[in-house]
């Protein structure tokens, strides 16, 4: 993977991910991702995959675990903006229904709490 | 040459013996127990590496070494064609070892118990059955989901179809969405939301009912708002006297009138933070710092929540389906019931029985027999 940057935006997490999220690197990624989410206060968690190329089963398996572990603590968990190839990836494994998959940043704001 | 298995899964998970996940600050998640080992069709889930003196780690658990370069393979795994050294889920579902020391793949679980503080919240990618009920509170997310028993105030989605013979009693907060159709022994006091159709085998009361295609309860519809895109069909009783409101919505799709609602909800909130940050603005204008900010966003929020409800809106009117909308009844409707098929609108003002409902030149008319060959 190219890049994880995390930020704080409008009491979500934002976590922007670039590049290619294989088995390779979701170790990584899980472990940034937990780390902040004991550091930080938020109500919903962003994961905005716009930039990334490619992902294998491997990632989906953590947006799954991931996703349970945000819901299960009474947050939500939103996908935004997937490139064509995550969204055909999701699509083949049948799991694009199980995310909240969300198109653009106008329409995450109208999600978000202010 | 050995080779020692290494698990991208718990082994030794046993659904058995779960324990709430201990949070950094000494608090345990009662909720979030980790029922499932979810895994997706083609990820990894155990590779074989080699091992060159099994004998140097005396920690090591000899369990996983083995003589052969072969995997436990079991049921719904393969071996990666491209990487022998590697075993992937041949589905998706729950991946654990069994007593045999097989690596397996469940597609389906089947939950002896109730979802409750034993299990936590469930959220698994394959088809889940639940024997016992769904307990208020907690979350259920599956591909298919079938719960035997009853659905308290829970919040549930399945992928596509969700059945429950034991009932919905929702206690207005269960929330049930269904990829595709749903199915339920009778329902109450719940919000049900389903792309297709909803079949209810008894009654239902005080709920509100989207239903992609077609509504049918066989029993009595007593209360609440139920919307259908083609057809809402009653069997014995629709509408239960003056006292409680029950309006069917017919002929404009459900899905964007949910949406619709929810946008409805949000502009509601915040309208109300608008007019709380206007009132302290006025009392106190040294906060105006503090709360212009706030105010602007809140009224940027407002024009955008406004925008988008008349695109839904722009949306609902385009895919109208007036022409074969119905409402069926062949046993009795009471009055005070309020019938819509889009835009037109019929007040019951008397006792009917075996009805039928359908637009006619911009107008509601009323036929009987309600059901023909």
């Amino acid at each position: 993977m190219e890049g994880i940057e995390i930020k704080i935006e409008s009491n979500c997490l934002l976590v922007i991910c670039r590049g290619e999220i294989t088995i390779e690197v979701t170790g990584e990624m899980r472990q940034t991702v937990e780390d902040n989410l004991h550091s930080q206060t938020f109500e919903a968690l962003v994961l905005d995959l716009s930039g990334v190329r490619f992902m294998d089963s491997s990632g989906i398996g953590s947006l799954v675990a991931l996703n349970s572990k945000i819901k299960s603590s009474g947050k939500d968990f939103y996908i935004l903006s997937p490139s064509d190839q995550v969204r055909k990836t999701l699509e083949l494994v049948q799991l694009l229904s199980f995310f909240h998959i969300v198109d653009t940043k106008e329409e995450l704001e109208l999600l978000l709490p202010e | 040459m050995p080779y020692y298995l290494k698990c991208h899964f718990d082994p030794r998970f046993d659904p058995a013996r779960l324990r709430p996940k201990e949070l950094e600050d000494g608090s345990v998640d009662h909720y979030d127990l980790g029922y499932v080992q979810n895994v997706v069709m083609g990820e990894v889930i155990a590779e074989l590496t080699e091992l060159s003196d099994p004998d140097s780690d005396p920690g090591l658990d000899r369990k996983f070494v083995f003589e052969k370069k072969v995997f436990p393979a079991g049921p719904n795994t393969v071996v990666n064609p491209e990487n022998d050294s590697q075993l992937l889920a041949g589905a998706n579902g729950l991946v654990f070892m069994d007593a045999a020391g097989e690596i397996v793949v469940n597609q389906r679980i089947t939950l002896n118990s109730d979802v409750d503080f034993h299990t936590g919240n469930i959220f698994f990618v394959g088809d889940l059955v639940v024997r016992g009920s769904l307990r208020s509170g907690f979350q259920v997310r599956a591909k298919n989901l079938l719960v035997r028993d009853l659905i308290e105030g829970a919040e549930v989605q399945s992928m596509q179809l969700l059945s429950c013979p034991g009932g919905v009693k929702g206690g207005s907060v269960a929330s049930l969405k269904a990829g595709k159709s749903m199915k339920l022994g009778f329902a109450e006091n719940a919000m049900l939301n389903a792309a297709e159709n909803i079949l209810i085998e008894k009654n239902a009361f005080h709920c509100k009912v989207y239903a992609g295609q077609k509504l049918a309860v066989k029993g009595r519809l007593i209360g609440g708002l139920y919307y259908g895109y083609q057809l809402v069909y009653v069997g014995e009783q629709l509408g239960g006297g003056m006292s409680a409101a029950t309006q069917i919505i017919v002929g404009f799709d459900p899905q964007l009138l949910f949406e619709d609602q929810r946008m409805n909800e949000q502009l509601e909130g915040v309208q109300q933070r608008i007019l709380q940050y206007q009132r302290q603005l006025e009392r106190t204008p040294d906060a105006e710092e503090d709360l212009g900010p706030k105010l602007a966003k809140a009224e940027k929020k407002m024009t955008a929540l406004t925008e988008r409800k008349a695109a839904i809106w722009g949306k609902i009117s385009a895919t109208e389906r007036l022409k074969n909308a119905l409402v069926v009844c062949p046993g009795e409707v009471m009055p005070g019931v309020e019938i819509s098929i889009g835009t037109s609108y019929l007040h019951i003002n008397d006792y009917l029985k075996n009805v039928r409902f359908r637009l006619k030149d911009g107008e509601i008319v009323t036929e009987s027999p309600a059901l023909r060959k």
